[in-house]
């Protein structure tokens, strides 16, 4: 049992003052961990120090069993509540000041996600010592908190507490008792952000420190026999760019080497399980049971999830919303050939009526509660999830659509809706009836005619889905290189993947490093991931296997193209110089127009130091030139970047 | 108040305050023609459904009497709750059946014994308009999923809300609650809601 203290002053330490440090050592005597907090008042930079704080006490109760946990501002109200603690329940002491005086207001949240005055409550305050929240840690959990982005003083629980009101918390105002104020500080009524506001209800994406045995999102695979497509199905997974998850397999029955497959992967987000054969909902019903994320993301064991996938539908989540699902791209398992398919932006009863369809399956992230409520029907071996979204809709469930390409499907030959379309249409016509049910035929038709006023989503990858999302399909069908920003070689060493490495370069801007590039080539989808999930910035170029063309080969353009995208060369900077690793200068162009000369076969092994040149040092430039004479080819780089695969 | 054409009818919640929990989906609703209720026994339903989404002000759908007024008070009371829609009447009408509220989803349409009325909630989600025999009453509702949405140990009242939608239809006075795990000293706050709006909540003995 973890028994927990945080003293939170507001104002100058007064740990000295014998009635705090009486206060503290009775804590600590009672077997309390103490953690004080003490912020400056008016230092706004200390704002992110306390609310790292806050979450730190959070992380130290997450997953056990937390007894008490208050956080106060004014030394006589921290001794006030501290007795409470001591004495009993955080709420139950908020409800015996209560009773005693009326001169103050405590804000308490209570949940719906356990009790509120149960053993997992966290207390959090205003820097006013008459709002003090109470809020379950699940709920905090599942919000991801206090808002890292919120840079102004006082304002952070004001966020947090409509956040979590979202999730289903009202918030009570009650009286508290003759709790002294040190503060004068006024809470606006809307809080300030560093960064422009969102509605997202979840915040501190991609990731969050804290609490990291709960994931805020299970990925839910169940496989039979897919042993040859389940490695790019988990790749996919592990390489998102919201990494908050974890994925669990269940293995429904498969003979083939599923078993060795799942094995193989050492990330230890991934949980596997095996179960004697049973039927895809029994699988994923399963999988229900053993999810520990507030949202599951649903995904099939033949398809690709989409890099940034889980975070874009995280953000899109807002109020009243309990499942996400998005729109797919169809690829050829031997072409290649892609096709993106959308589903109306909103899911609602008339589409249901006029054609029977629902949200695509693998694109859908929905409540882990909901998938609880309306499980998959066991009874039935196809069309499961056309089941569970139709009765789900009709429960009361509110779906919205992210706006984008979720998942690429596989196109195959042993796809269940290839082989089982007769009773995926059967479904959808008896949902038809059912939705039907207890209408007039002309109230329901003219609720299906209603269908054509739902709008369609603006998927801007539909135009040219090969060119946004194939750098993410699997290896037979494409050959990638990868261009790595930002300081990337400790995190593609510590991915195993230096082998791959063609051009390395830092870019130099008035002696200082301004930015280092990496190309890999012939990178693969499970190193592609390795990459992502190591949290590097990534930009993946790709072109056909297939192609006539033959293959990747132009690194050195590659990396030039990306380093002048990124840098964005002002019109002051007149030339740019390589040099090696033994500082020779081994190209370089001086022009008024800022253009690049290197000799491309110089770059291809040695690491290369780019200088972009200032206007006014030109002039030693030429003349370091002139003395070392580099071998000089001038390579226009205004074209696109694609421009360097050939 | 609201109907569907589909004769699914209940509660919507149609405003939220600033201080209120949101729930993705603000409707308590029956399959039923025979969702009818009282002013106070929507106002009672409504109060055991949403009551613990609301922040500082509860406005029942039909309005209420001031004796329900005083129930919910006690029932959601916290000091800065605001009552809104209070009538200074007082619906003096009792029905006289008893309504069996079953906990359990397979309904018995053969009981030997008819000792009132047999209520099954079923899931909404899998059946759709109501079914009537001699033995029970089965009206689909999406209560139990609306109620996880609302509070996980909260089931058992957004059951007896939903029966609540009804007893004006049946003339009920007295709603028996058959095979839930809840006991006489859960009871209080919800019973005085009912009372209050003529109805008698008890448990029926194992």
């Amino acid at each position: 049992m973890n028994r927990l203290f945080v003293l939170d002053l507001f104002d100058e330490p007064d740990l000295e003052r014998p009635d705090v440090a009486e206060l503290l050592d009775s804590m600590v005597q009672r077997g309390f961990e103490v953690l004080v907090t003490v912020p400056t008042p008016y230092d706004f930079a200390a704002v992110g120090e306390r609310i790292r704080a806050v979450e730190c006490h959070a992380s130290w109760t997450a997953g056990r069993r937390l007894n008490h946990a208050v956080s106060l501002a004014a030394p006589a109200a921290s001794i006030t509540f501290a007795q409470g603690v001591l004495d009993g329940s955080v709420l139950d002491l908020v409800d015996s000041i209560e009773d005693a005086a009326a001169t103050a207001d405590t804000v308490v949240l209570e949940s719906r996600v356990g009790t509120p005055a149960g053993p997992e409550t966290i207390a959090c305050h205003e820097h006013d010592p008459r709002r003090v929240f109470t809020v379950d840690s699940r709920s905090y959990y599942a919000v991801r908190g206090i808002d890292q982005r919120i840079s102004r003083f006082g304002e952070c629980l004001e966020d947090l507490a409509q956040r979590i009101q979202w999730t289903g918390a009202r918030r009570v105002v009650r009286s508290v008792g003759d709790l002294d104020s040190l503060s004068e500080w006024v809470v606006p009524s809307k809080p300030q952000f560093a960064f422009p506001p969102d509605r997202s209800v979840v915040v501190n994406l991609p990731r969050w420190e804290y609490a990291p045995e709960r994931p805020l999102v299970s990925v839910v695979i169940a496989t039979r026999d897919r042993a040859r497509f389940l490695p790019d199905a988990i790749s996919s997974v592990l390489g998102q760019t919201m990494p908050d998850l974890e994925v669990i397999v269940v293995d429904d029955g498969s003979v083939d080497e599923t078993r060795e497959v799942l094995r193989s992967f050492r990330d230890p987000r991934v949980r596997a399980f095996h179960m004697e054969a049973s039927g895809i909902s029994s699988a994923r019903n399963f999988a229900t049971t053993q999810a520990r994320g507030e949202w599951i993301a649903v995904h099939d064991d033949d398809d690709i999830m989409v890099p940034d996938r889980i975070g874009v539908q995280l953000r899109s989540l807002s109020r009243e919303v309990d499942a996400v699902y998005g729109a797919w791209a169809n690829f050829h398992d031997e072409t290649g050939e892609m096709l993106v398919h959308l589903t109306r932006a909103t899911f609602g009863a008339a589409v249901v009526l006029h054609n029977g369809q629902t949200p695509g399956h693998p694109t859908w992230l929905v409540r882990r509660t909901l998938l609880k409520q309306v499980p998959y029907d066991e009874r039935l071996t196809s069309a499961v999830d056309h089941d569970v979204a139709t009765r789900s809709l009709r429960l009361g469930a509110t779906w919205r659509h992210s706006g984008h390409v979720a998942t690429l499907r596989r196109i195959h030959d042993d796809q269940v809706s290839a082989t089982d379309g007769s009773a995926q249409k059967t479904a959808a016509r008896i949902a038809r009836i059912l939705h039907g049910a207890g209408l007039h035929e002309d109230e329901r038709q003219g609720l299906a005619a209603a269908q054509s006023d739902y709008p369609w989503p603006v998927i801007k990858q539909r135009t040219q889905p090969f060119e946004d999302l194939g750098g993410d399909l699997p290896d037979h069908l494409v050959e990638r290189a990868v261009i790595v920003r930002g300081k990337p070689f400790n995190g593609v060493v510590e991915a195993r993947l230096q082998g791959k490495v063609r051009a390395v370069a830092n870019v130099l801007e008035s002696g200082r490093v301004a930015g280092e590039f990496a190309v890999l080539g012939d990178v693969a989808l499970y190193e592609l991931a390795e990459l992502r999930a190591r949290g590097l910035d990534v930009v993946v170029l790709h072109k056909r296997r297939l192609s006539r063309d033959g293959t990747i080969v132009d690194w050195e353009h590659i990396l030039l193209n990306a380093i002048l995208r990124d840098r964005r060369p002002s019109p002051a900077h007149v030339g740019v110089v390589a040099f090696d690793s033994y500082d020779t200068p081994r190209g370089a162009v001086v022009q008024e127009r800022c253009s690049i000369a290197l000799r491309s076969e110089l770059i291809g092994l040695a690491r290369v130091t780019l200088w972009i040149v200032e206007q006014e040092r030109s002039d030693g430039l030429r003349a370091h030139l002139a003395r070392s004479q580099p071998q000089e080819l001038v390579v226009s780089l205004s074209g696109d970047v694609t421009e360097g695969i050939r | 108040m609201q109907r569907e054409p589909d004769d699914r009818a209940g509660i919507r919640v149609n405003r939220f305050d600033s201080d209120d929990g949101r729930v993705g989906s603000g409707w308590l609703w029956l399959d039923s023609p025979l969702v009818d209720p009282s002013p106070d026994a929507a106002a009672a339903a409504a109060a055991l459904a949403f009551g613990h989404l609301v922040g500082s002000v509860f406005e029942p759908p039909q309005g209420m009497s001031s004796q329900m007024a005083e129930a919910v008070f006690g029932y959601l009371g916290h000091r800065h709750l605001r009552l809104a829609g209070v009538r200074n009447t007082i619906d003096r009408h009792r029905g006289t059946q008893t309504l069996r509220l079953h906990a359990g989803h397979d309904v018995d349409h053969g009981t030997d014994e008819i000792d009132g009325l047999n209520l099954y909630l079923v899931s909404g989600d899998t059946h759709y308009g109501q079914q009537l025999s001699r033995g029970a009453l089965a009206i689909p509702s999406n209560a139990r999923f609306f109620a996880t949405l609302v509070r996980s140990d909260h089931s058992w009242k957004v059951d007896v809300a939903a029966a609540l939608l009804v007893t004006s239809r049946l003339d009920v006075g007295r709603i028996r609650l058959v095979g839930y795990g809840v006991t006489q000293k859960d009871l209080p706050g919800a019973s005085r809601l009912a009372l209050s709006a003529g109805v008698r909540l008890e448990l029926e003995a194992p």
